[in-house]
């Protein structure tokens, strides 16, 4: 049986544990998934994961049983992973130099530089590690509009920004990503 | 030589945000630019990987159902569970997964369909059994 989120909150006033057994299962694949392409490593994703459903379960029994729980879902796990990355000295000084471009390039050519995996044109690894070099905000953009379908408005109102800084946020995640993935040669244009 | 074009513009016609006029002045530009042209085949190519659902899979590991306890043994106030019910629980489980096996067995299923209906027909014929027992009892005694 399928219980609606807000029979998940009717629940909640009955039996807590239940409750918030029935948003584990039904979300916890969102949530990993969502932080997984954000913080690109199991155990970050994971540790993402434990904090957004902390906060969602201190919170679940003041919400309303008409609220729709899966925007609010997005929004805590949207914040945890910024966070995330700003928490993590290491990631953030990654995120710097991704900034001035060139180097972020000479840093992934030169990983990608042996024979075979020149050949071995993977562009699903290569992209994935294209996405992890982009700065927080574009990464996070560029995740919620291709991974998760989302609309640019709906973005917009989830990441609390303005809609035309989403879109320039966007704009100029995929157009790092386009020069990204045609300095890796995985295509070949001509003309 | 680089084109003054709004790159912007190119992503917008992908997307299809783009606003018609822009659209019109999009199409006659490209007509004629070659380099604009090229970044728009570029830009496909991009948008094609990122619709690709199979680029974004994700392994989710068994982890995440550990974590749960994790979790819900920090959060307060709850039911605690007894470790009987936990330890039941984690044999469902092996069960399960050290069963999963059989959904792929050919035969498999048939052979449960054919279980179930025989356990239906045993009470059945349990009675049947029983009443001619009591049947021949009878007539020893009468004899």
């Amino acid at each position: 049986m399928v219980v609606s989120d807000s029979g998940i909150l009717k629940i909640h006033n009955k039996d807590k544990r239940q409750a918030l057994e029935l948003l584990y299962e039904r979300y916890k694949k969102y949530v990993y998934t969502i932080a997984f392409h954000y913080v690109g490593t199991k155990e970050d994703a994971l540790d993402i994961t434990q904090e957004v459903f902390l906060k969602l379960f201190k919170v679940v029994g003041e919400l309303k049983d008409e609220f729709s729980l899966l925007p609010y879902i997005k929004k805590i796990t949207i914040n945890k992973c910024l966070n995330h990355i700003r928490d993590r000295k290491e990631a953030v000084s990654l995120n710097k130099t991704t900034e001035e471009g060139e180097e972020m390039h000479c840093f992934l050519a030169s990983e990608e530089n042996t024979e075979n995996s020149v050949h071995y044109r993977d562009t699903r690894r290569i992209l994935e590690k294209a996405i992890q070099t982009l700065p927080s905000l574009e990464k996070m953009a560029i995740i919620l509009r291709h991974v998760n379908g989302m609309k640019y408005e709906e973005i917009a109102k989830t990441m609390n920004l303005p809609l035309g800084t989403v879109k320039t946020y966007l704009y100029r995640g995929r157009n790092y990503l386009k020069e990204l993935l045609k300095n890796q040669g995985i295509w070949e244009v001509s003309g | 030589m680089s084109c003054k074009l709004n790159a912007e513009l190119l992503q917008e016609l992908l997307e299809g945000t783009i606003d018609p006029v822009e659209r019109i002045f999009v199409e006659e530009h490209l007509k004629t630019c070659h380099q604009c042209r090229k970044d728009l085949t570029e830009f496909k190519l991009l948008f094609w990987e990122l619709e690709d659902k199979f680029n974004f899979e994700v392994y989710i590991p068994e982890e995440l159902n550990q974590l749960k306890n994790v979790i819900f043994d920090k959060v307060d106030g709850l039911t605690p569970v007894s470790p009987s019910k936990m330890i039941m629980e984690q044999q469902k489980s092996v069960v399960k997964k050290s069963s999963t096996f059989l959904d792929f067995v050919p035969g498999v299923k048939e052979t449960e369909k054919i279980l179930k209906n025989g356990a239906k027909a045993t009470p059945k014929a349990l009675v049947k059994a029983s009443r001619s027992v009591i049947r021949g009892a009878k007539i020893l005694l009468a004899r």
